[in-house]
């Protein structure tokens, strides 16, 4: 009888660490948009909501968040979220946001290599280099130095439906 | 993984639409985070993947070409007005064109000249550029349903026979007309769009966006029958019925006599006399092809009628003793006493015609 208890303590206490394990990931991050809504009211005043994005259409604007959640009793440093921007959407300029100081570099050639707006540059076919416009960006990268234990951090960026 | 990630960018092509992404195109997120812990590099950590679809937008926008309703007179058939469509919509669309004559106080886009009146045997014409790229044509009929490529024109035309003038054609009948342009789900034609009722992430919506913002074609974005978000456009032109008034005073003037030739000459035998014709049209139409016929007195000679003869048109006024510039004795014809003179035109809103000839006092 006493062997069966402590098997089955053994088990339980298996089975409550592997939920432990599962559900506690130490550094996650989580991806989800919403969509610009332009609310009319009755007075004729408008007023600007963000909605689950259901009908989206070209020259809708969509705003993505990223979650980064530190599970872990420790601070994590040298944070960077990287988003590809798709090929149908192009960044809004200056959009960037994050309830912790942050950095920002962009990328236009595809999230290899990153780089503020000012030294970005794109040679045409006649060899001659122009400032990539905003339209031109096809990745951007976050930087945030620090995110203290258990705690999370929001950012977000807008694009525009092409 | 990172660079798993973002090697779709690398191949990405840039949407050709300028109306925008097609219709069912997925627009997929997915982050990924890199960090440290105690100044150790940790592996990557890729986020969930976001994805919605873009939606079906139904936009498009229909103007007429005209500036003014088309002059008629009454009986006149086939007469035209102009139109311009474009599918601004994010998909190739079927859209049905109908035509109707507009009820009576309604005013075409660009004036306030109320409809008074209706013209008969309404058909659409529109050239157009099919779902597979191909240049069409469709119509004459009052009615047809057409698929219209995405981010392309059409060019129709309405044609109308104006009813004759017993029937009330008058010099202010005013006949509007309304193009419309309605989309519809297929190419009977019978179901318009509608806007979807629910809100779905994954699947392709209709959103009506017709007369809301961004339209390209003329410089008004829609005319005074359109509804924004209906799906549908509409163009009104028309017609006008002109009718030209014309008067006409004849005078004469002695040219030159035997004896004092030009200066102050005296109407006896062997005088050249010059007959005035001065026609007036104080109405609203132009006057094209009008002739003259005229029988001279017995005791006037026409030896030299045709070779003299002279107009001067679209003038202030007419004066006997100062002769016309142009010549037309190609345009007349002497028979005896009779003089007949073809292919004059004479402009409406109160301008002349001088017509000239001269005889000889026998």
């Amino acid at each position: 009888m006493r062997k069966i208890v402590s098997v089955a303590t053994v088990l339980s206490l298996f089975f409550v660490l592997g939920v432990y394990a599962k559900e506690i990931t130490p550094v996650s991050i989580t991806v989800h948009s919403l969509q610009k809504k332009t609310i009319v009211h009755k007075n004729g005043k408008k007023s600007v909501k963000w909605v689950k994005v259901a009908k989206v259409v070209p020259k809708d604007t969509v705003k993505y968040i990223d979650t980064i959640t530190n599970n872990t009793n420790k601070t994590i440093d040298n944070i960077k979220i990287r988003n590809p921007i798709n090929k149908n959407t192009f960044l809004i300029k200056n959009s960037e946001k994050s309830n912790m100081k942050f950095t920002v570099l962009y990328s236009i050639n595809g999230g290899k290599t990153f780089a503020p707006s000012n030294k970005l540059f794109i040679k045409n076919k006649k060899g001659k280099k122009h400032l990539a416009n905003v339209k031109e960006y096809n990745a951007l990268e976050f930087t945030i130095n620090k995110i203290p234990a258990h705690s999370k951090v929001n950012i977000e960026y807008q694009v525009k439906i092409k | 993984m990172k660079k798993a990630i973002f090697i779709s960018i690398l191949t990405a092509s840039v949407s050709l639409f300028a109306s925008g992404t097609q219709a069912g195109t997925d627009i997929t997120n997915s982050a990924t985070l890199s960090y440290s812990a105690g100044g150790v590099a940790q592996p990557d950590v890729t986020s969930n993947t976001d994805s919605f679809k873009v939606d079906k937008k139904i936009d498009m926008v229909l103007v007429t070409n005209d500036s003014n309703q088309v002059d008629v007179t009454p009986g006149q058939q086939d007469r035209i007005t102009n139109y311009e469509f474009k599918n601004e919509g994010n998909e190739n669309q079927y859209f049905k064109f109908t035509v109707d004559n507009l009820a009576n106080g309604k005013e075409a886009d660009y004036n306030s000249n109320k409809d008074n009146d209706d013209v008969k045997n309404l058909e659409i014409k529109c050239q157009y550029t099919d779902a597979d790229g191909n240049k069409k044509t469709a119509g004459w009929a009052n009615e047809f349903t057409i698929q219209v490529k995405q981010d392309t024109n059409a060019t129709c035309q309405v044609r109308a026979d104006i009813k004759t003038d017993a029937e009330g054609g008058k010099d202010t009948d005013v006949m509007n007309v309304e193009l419309t342009a309605t989309a519809v789900t297929d190419s009977s034609g019978n179901t318009a769009e509608k806007e979807s009722s629910s809100d779905t992430q994954d699947k392709v919506d209709v959103v009506l966006a017709d007369g809301v913002s961004g339209d390209t074609l003329g410089s008004s974005s829609s005319g005074k029958g359109d509804t924004p978000k209906d799906g549908k456009e509409v163009a009104r032109s028309g017609y006008k019925i002109v009718t030209p008034v014309l008067s006409v005073t004849k005078t004469s003037c002695v040219v030159s006599d035997p004896v004092n030739d030009t200066n102050n000459p005296k109407r006896i035998p062997g005088a050249i006399i010059r007959y005035m014709f001065d026609i007036k049209n104080t109405g609203t139409g132009n006057v094209s092809d009008l002739n003259i016929t005229d029988t001279i007195d017995s005791n006037l000679l026409t030896d030299n009628t045709k070779s003299s003869a002279k107009k001067e048109e679209n003038v202030d006024s007419c004066n006997c003793s100062a002769e016309p510039s142009s010549s037309i004795s190609d345009d007349t014809t002497v028979n005896g006493q009779d003089v007949t003179i073809e292919h004059i035109n004479v402009a409406n809103g109160g301008k002349h015609t001088c017509v000239s000839i001269e005889t000889e006092i026998k």
